[in-house]
């Protein structure tokens, strides 16, 4: 939003916009902040002028209109929408209106925004227990512009924490159906200095209880919005809101999210009883790393699988856009490449595709979510790759060998998910 | 004056009618549900208005909506009552809480029933218009089902769950042969259907019209059975096609495997059975006494009553909700087209009450019976919950489970501190018969205690689902004080009064009682009383008393460090204590212990001579007199060798054992060994002598085994042409060691066709008679003929011989050896036989009544002719009957030799 340039050295002491905008032609108007603010905005008064005038001036008052009707907008904080970019609730900071909806029994403290929180909103909070609760505040109706063609809501806050550990940003949606989506942040929040924090609107995940959910969520029926944080364990602090918008700027992780950290990661085997494995991390990664190395060997001529398992850290995955890991494999003939499967909660598994081939050499493989597809010996009640509810991955092998007995190496390094 | 005390009397009582009203106000809201009562009332009031304007809501959602309403206008700040009228409501949907139905801590909300009443939500549906039928079968037409709007495989007649008419009526089918490949008519493609395909025996099945359309089959694993629909019965060969797979290979467990059909018309033939037909027909064979022209039959349709459903991942529960007093009757189930087989514990099927991201949710005083699945489930992100004095009865399933069977990564979603105490968990599996009654997934710091669980098919309580010494969440669970009894039935195996998994630190398992498991050990392992399994390690199992079992008071398959200590066991039927793996750290410690048995051996199987498991200070008597037998050593012996210390074989002198009451006399030597008296009486339900009443006053029949299976000849005719290149034979046991050696189907040479076995010997291996092929003939009385086309190449040393193995040492039959390129018979050398062509070799004994001592031999080389050996002797005179057929390479090196054209037969 463009600010207007009012500077309080300006001001003569009369009506401060007679500086700003001194041919306005509509002076009577631009009076209403000293005088009748209803006077200048008789429509009687603005029409009889308008039609009286030649079209050139009448022109050039319907510009003076429009641009005075756009600075009382702007000064009132009524903000036309430019697209999916406008404040989340009332005022320019778009936090005017935002009031405490749940508290899950955590004790909070709502002030601002005005008053001695300024243009900010502060909510104290002092959680004591354990578990995960959610601290949210419900966003004015209607809102102030067409969320359905913004991708993300964007905050402006500093978090500052007596104890405890930071919260994740969350935000939940309530359909007049009663569906109820919701976004929980990847990452947790910064704490102690100005930061932004971003969610995507563009990926919000049916709750647990909402009946019958499908699709997505449809924002032209949205009974209540809450922007909030989640909090776990024992937390005690204050966050400062200084500003919550809706933006058409998509939301993107910055950096890839790591599955197997620092180190080779913890894997573990599942496999046919008749598969000889032995998995450990040595440090024979690409320059000495820590990798994750498999030998096996099975009987050939039959059906065999052999799968390292690792589990992934609970994030909501749906900002990233694929897996991304680097490998050395030697199979036996009639194994094609590497099995990968994204297993979700509830069993189902996710196969990707093209398998990677076995390579002598140190190899880094991208592969993107949409490849992966249900693997035939699962089910999924929603045949869907849910990726906010994926619990481990595999990078092994399943198959048939042409000899009577197959063996070989697998080694893998570095899996994370690439934005 | 008088106005003086007139006013201050008037004053003492404002402010005495103020603190009535305060406390009203305070004390609760109250809501009232009526089967007279409508939703669109406001139910404030208990009776319906004269003028029909108001009155008590009708349901248990409209109870919930009213009071969505009311938080509507603001928070609670009273609790909230829903106090619920006798009579029947109808469910015909779950009713869903989510966290917008939430009390508070101070103001929670609790739907309990009017004092003195028992209102009862059922999913079912009555069915009246009974017609008796001339062959005394009772039938009406249900047209929903007729249209494929309903179905059913529940009835409930008079309370009672009917019998789905089946066959046979009592125990088991059993199956004749694999069928692991079958040749697709369309394609010529062999299909891999050895989880869906087997050989009946014949004269089990026959072509009924309804096999493939309305009945269902039963499939009896180890631990676990599985339904499915048939998809075809040839009564040509008698094979059976399911519609959908098994989770294991059909016969998998060695041998004939049982099964039962449900759901046919030719199966009803015994009082208390029905089925249903798709045509809507729903026949019925009253029991003596039943008049069905007033039975109050019901079918169930809801599938299940209740989900609380919150979002734990965002920290919004749904909670401070209470059930109290209700009763939760009828509720649904259905094989799917692509039927149900779990790998354990009947894992996939769902509670009828079922929560997620739930807290402060309490189930008591309820009922909940006649189901399809199991009662209550804390799945995901579920804390501090309850279920006290319920009474579970007439399950499909089982009773409680608690968390979910992985871990979940997020924290939140994480279940714990759930409380299942002073139940009545009774009569589960009645669908589903490996499900238990309380499982405990990944899940910790719950308590079970106090419930008393009994006739289900398989495990009590099961704890842990880690198989091996990997993560697991069931940490610091505390199952003590239960009454579990009358498990297994002799129906399923591999089961537990109390059955762990994994890594259990801080669990313990104390003050049970557990007697009468009783599981199927014709193929399956065995029914313990304390079983740690896979990885379970750091258990506390102390004060429990467990007897009348049939394989073992306690086993360990292979775990770590659990201490077993200070318990009485007794009467195990097979052996007394088991240890299945020997490991490289402390199994268990045992200690303090009192063992006591009549007759059989102390170790049922395994070992424990070694070090790495501890016994120290326990009590040993086998009271039919034998001396007691420390796997070949006495006491004495064993004490040498750094076991039992302290321990001693003596008499505890129980008041009554065999009637069950194993007090201590004053002067039993238990106490000589540290053995400190426990009072048994404390397990099981507690409170009201109702209650009590309840949960004593059932009396189970004894259990009855399955007799064995009839044996059944093995007739081979095996080309090796309709089983994949690489696969084993049909119908044999495989003995290879992976290590080079090899028995597996090849296109690489034939007799005839294009396939035949190859045999393949290699160097290092552990066994010189592997690899080896056996099969099973089971030949008792007359003439056996086994013909077979051999192919040997150079350096084969291989051996074809038939044992009589039904005892140990095995008896030898006919035997002959092919070694340095010559026929050997009993050391001599009979013949040279070529490399690399296809010899024909058949032998003809007499088995049984045909037995004269002698074997026949006839040997055919291409270009040679036919070589006959006749009058050879039987290896041993004690050889009577074929039960073993084996051909076995004693090779040192790599070697090869191939079977072709297989036949053997028994004429009778």
């Amino acid at each position: 939003m463009k600010q207007w340039p009012i500077r309080a050295g300006n001001l003569s002491g009369g009506n401060p916009l007679k500086r700003v905008l001194p041919q306005t032609p509509f002076p009577d108007f631009l009076r209403c902040a000293g005088g009748n603010p209803l006077k200048g905005v008789f429509p009687h008064t603005l029409v009889g002028k308008f039609f009286t005038l030649s079209p050139l001036r009448a022109m050039r008052k319907a510009v003076g209109t429009m641009t005075a009707l756009w600075v009382c907008a702007a000064l009132s904080g009524t903000v036309l929408a430019q697209g999916g970019n406008f404040p989340l609730g009332g005022g320019a900071s778009g936090l005017e209106g935002l009031r405490l909806a749940v508290s899950g029994g955590v004790t909070t403290k709502l002030e601002g925004p005005g008053g001695a929180a300024g243009n900010t909103l502060i909510l104290t909070f002092d959680k004591p227990g354990e578990e995960r609760r959610l601290l949210a505040l419900a966003v004015p109706l209607p809102l102030r512009g067409d969320p359905a063609a913004a991708k993300a809501i964007e905050v402006k806050y500093r978090l500052d924490l007596a104890a405890g550990q930071p919260p994740k940003l969350a935000l939940v949606a309530w359909e007049k159906g009663g569906e109820a989506w919701y976004k929980l942040a990847a990452e947790s929040m910064i704490t102690g200095e100005e930061a932004t924090g971003r969610l995507s609107v563009t990926t919000l995940t049916p709750t647990a209880f909402s009946q019958d959910a499908s699709g997505a969520l449809e924002w032209d029926a949205l009974q209540a919005l809450w922007l909030g944080v989640a909090l776990d364990g024992a937390a005690r602090g204050a966050l400062e809101v200084r500003q919550a918008r809706f933006t058409s700027e998509p939301y993107r992780p910055q950096k890839p999210l790591r599955v197997t950290g620092d180190g080779p990661g913890q894997w573990t085997v599942a496999s046919d009883p008749a598969v000889q494995a032995k998995l450990t991390t040595p440090n024979e990664g690409p320059g000495g790393k820590p990798c994750m190395r498999f030998d096996f060997t099975f009987p050939g001529r039959r059906h065999m699988y052999a799968l390292p398992v690792v589990p992934l850290p609970p994030a909501d995955l749906s900002d990233y856009r694929g897996v991304q890991f680097t490998y050395k494999a030697t199979l036996p003939p009639g194994i094609r490449g590497l099995l990968v499967t994204l297993w979700e909660q509830g069993g189902a598994h996710y196969e990707g595709f093209p398998y990677p081939p076995p390579s002598d050499d140190w190899v880094t493989v991208t592969m993107p979510f949409e490849d992966f597809k249900l693997a035939g010996w699962t089910r999924d009640a929603n045949n869907r790759l849910d990726l906010d509810r994926l619990t481990n991955m595999v990078i092994g092998l399943h198959g048939t060998a042409d000899a009577d007995v197959g063996t070989g190496t697998i080694w893998v390094c570095d899996v994370e998910f690439v934005p | 004056m008088r106005r003086r005390q007139l006013a201050g009397w008037l004053y003492i009582l404002l402010l005495g009618a103020m603190a009535v009203m305060g406390c009203q106000k305070a004390s609760a809201l109250t809501l009232y549900v009526s089967p007279d009562g409508r939703d669109e009332w406001s139910g404030r009031i208990e009776r319906p208005k004269a003028d029909g304007t108001d009155g008590p809501l009708a349901s248990l959602s409209g109870a919930r909506d009213a009071i969505r309403r009311l938080k509507a206008a603001g928070p609670l700040t009273e609790p909230v009552r829903v106090v619920i009228a006798d009579g029947t409501y109808f469910l015909d949907a779950p009713v869903l809480f989510t966290p917008q139905d939430s009390g508070t801590a101070d103001c929670p909300v609790t739907y309990e029933a009017a004092p003195g009443a028992r209102p009862v939500f059922t999913g079912g549906r009555k069915i009246t218009g009974f017609q008796r039928g001339e062959d005394g079968v009772w039938t009406v037409k249900i047209p929903q089902v007729a249209e494929g709007k309903w179905y059913f495989e529940q009835l409930w007649v008079n309370g009672r769950r009917a019998v789905r008419a089946r066959m046979p009526n009592k125990f088991y089918f059993y199956t004749a042969r694999k069928k692991e490949y079958t040749r697709d008519p369309a394609t010529g493609q062999l299909l891999h259907t050895a989880n869906r395909a087997f050989i009946a025996r014949p004269g089990d099945l026959q072509p009924w019209p309804d096999l493939t359309t309305d009945a269902a089959i039963v499939l009896y694993h180890s631990w676990e059975t599985g339904r499915h629909w048939i998809e075809a019965f040839d009564p040509q060969t008698n094979t059976v096609v399911l519609k959908s797979n098994a989770a294991w290979p059909i016969m998998w467990w060695g041998g004939p495997q049982r099964y039962h059909i449900e759901n046919l018309r030719a199966a009803l033939d015994q009082p208390g059975e029905w089925c249903l037909s798709r045509d809507g027909t729903l026949s019925y064979l009253p029991l003596p006494g039943e008049d069905m022209t007033t039975a109050e039959v019901i079918a169930p349709v809801t599938e299940a009553f209740v989900y609380f459903q919150g979002e734990p991942r965002l920290g919004l529960p749904v909670q401070h909700i209470t059930f109290r007093g209700l009763s939760f009757r009828h509720s649904q189930w259905v094989l799917p087209p692509e039927g149900h087989s779990d790998g354990q514990a009947e894992s996939s099927i769902p509670a009828v009450i079922m929560a997620d991201g739930a807290e402060q949710i309490a189930i008591e005083d309820c009922e909940i019976a006649h189901i399809g699945h199991y009662a209550i489930w804390f799945r995901r992100g579920c804390q501090d919950c309850r279920v006290q004095r319920c009474y579970m009865h007439d399950l499909g399933a089982g009773g409680v489970r608690i968390g979910e069977g992985y871990i979940a990564a997020d924290l939140a979603d994480r279940t714990g501190r759930i409380i299942v105490d002073n139940n009545i968990i009774r009569s589960g599996g009645r669908m589903h018969h490996g499900a238990h009654g309380v499982w405990i997934g990944h899940s910790g710091d719950n308590q079970v205690t106090h419930n008393d669980i009994s006739d289900f098919f398989y495990t009590a309580i099961s704890v842990g689902w880690q198989w091996g010494y990997y993560e697991s969440l069931a940490k610091n669970n505390r199952i003590n004080y239960n009454h579990l009894h009358h498990i297994g039935w002799g129906v399923l195996s591999d089961m537990g009064g109390i059955y762990t998994l994994g890594p259990s630190e801080g669990t313990t398992l104390s003050g049970n009682v557990i007697h009468d498991v009783y599981s199927y050990d014709r193929y399956g392992r065995g029914g313990w009383g304390l079983y740690n399994d896979e990885g379970s390690s750091y258990i506390l199992m102390e004060n429990n008393l467990v007897y009348n079992v049939k394989t073992g008071t306690y086993h360990q398959h292979y775990g770590r460090e659990n201490i077993v200590r200070n318990n009485i066991f007794c009467f195990s039927m097979d052996g007394q204590i088991q240890r299945s793996r020997v490991e490289d750290h402390i199994s268990f410690i045992y200690e303090r212990n009192i063992v006591y048995w009549k007759g059989g051996k102390l170790v049922t199987a395994g070992t424990i001579r070694d070090k790495n498991v501890v016994f120290r200070n326990n009590l040993y008597y086998d009271a039919s007199g034998q001396p007691v037998d420390f796997e070949g050593m006495t006491l004495e012996e064993r004490q040498a060798s750094g076991q039992d210390e302290g321990s001693i074989v003596a008499d505890p002198k129980f008041v009554d054992p065999d009637n069950f009451d194993f007090r201590l006399q004053p002067d039993s030597p238990a106490f000589q060994i540290g053995f400190k008296p426990f009072d048994y009486a404390q397990a099981g339900v507690y409170g009201d002598p109702e209650w009590i009443k309840l949960a004593r006053e059932v009396d189970y029949p004894p259990v009855e085994f399955a007799p064995p299976p009839p044996e059944l000849p093995l007739t081979l005719d095996d080309g090796f042409e309709d089983r994949p290149v690489g696969a084993p034979p049909a119908d044999a046991q495989v003995n290879v060691e992976g290590k080079g050696d090899l028995i597996a189907v090849t296109d690489e040479v034939a007799a005839t066709g294009k396939q035949s076995l190859k045999i393949m010997d290699a160097p290092g291996l552990a066994h010189l008679f592997n690899p080896h092929l056996v099969y099973s003939p089971n030949y008792q009385d007359g003439v056996v003929t086994l013909s077979f086309d051999m192919r040997v190449g150079e350096g084969v040393e291989m051996y074809c011989e038939g044992r009589d193995w039904r005892s140990q040492p095995y008896r030898v039959g006919h035997s002959f050896w092919v070694r340095g390129g010559q026929l050997v018979i009993w050391d001599q050398p009979m013949m040279v036989l070529p490399t690399d062509q296809w010899i024909h070799f058949e032998v003809r004994f007499g088995v049984g009544a045909l037995l004269d001592g002698t074997w026949t031999l006839k040997v055919t080389v291409p270009g040679q002719g036919e070589s006959a050996f006749e009058n050879l002797r039987l290896g041993d005179p004690e050889f009577h009957v074929l039960t073993w057929l084996g051909w076995s390479s004693m090779a040192k090196e790599q070697t090869v030799f191939y079977l072709d054209n297989l036949r053997l037969t028994l004429e009778e």
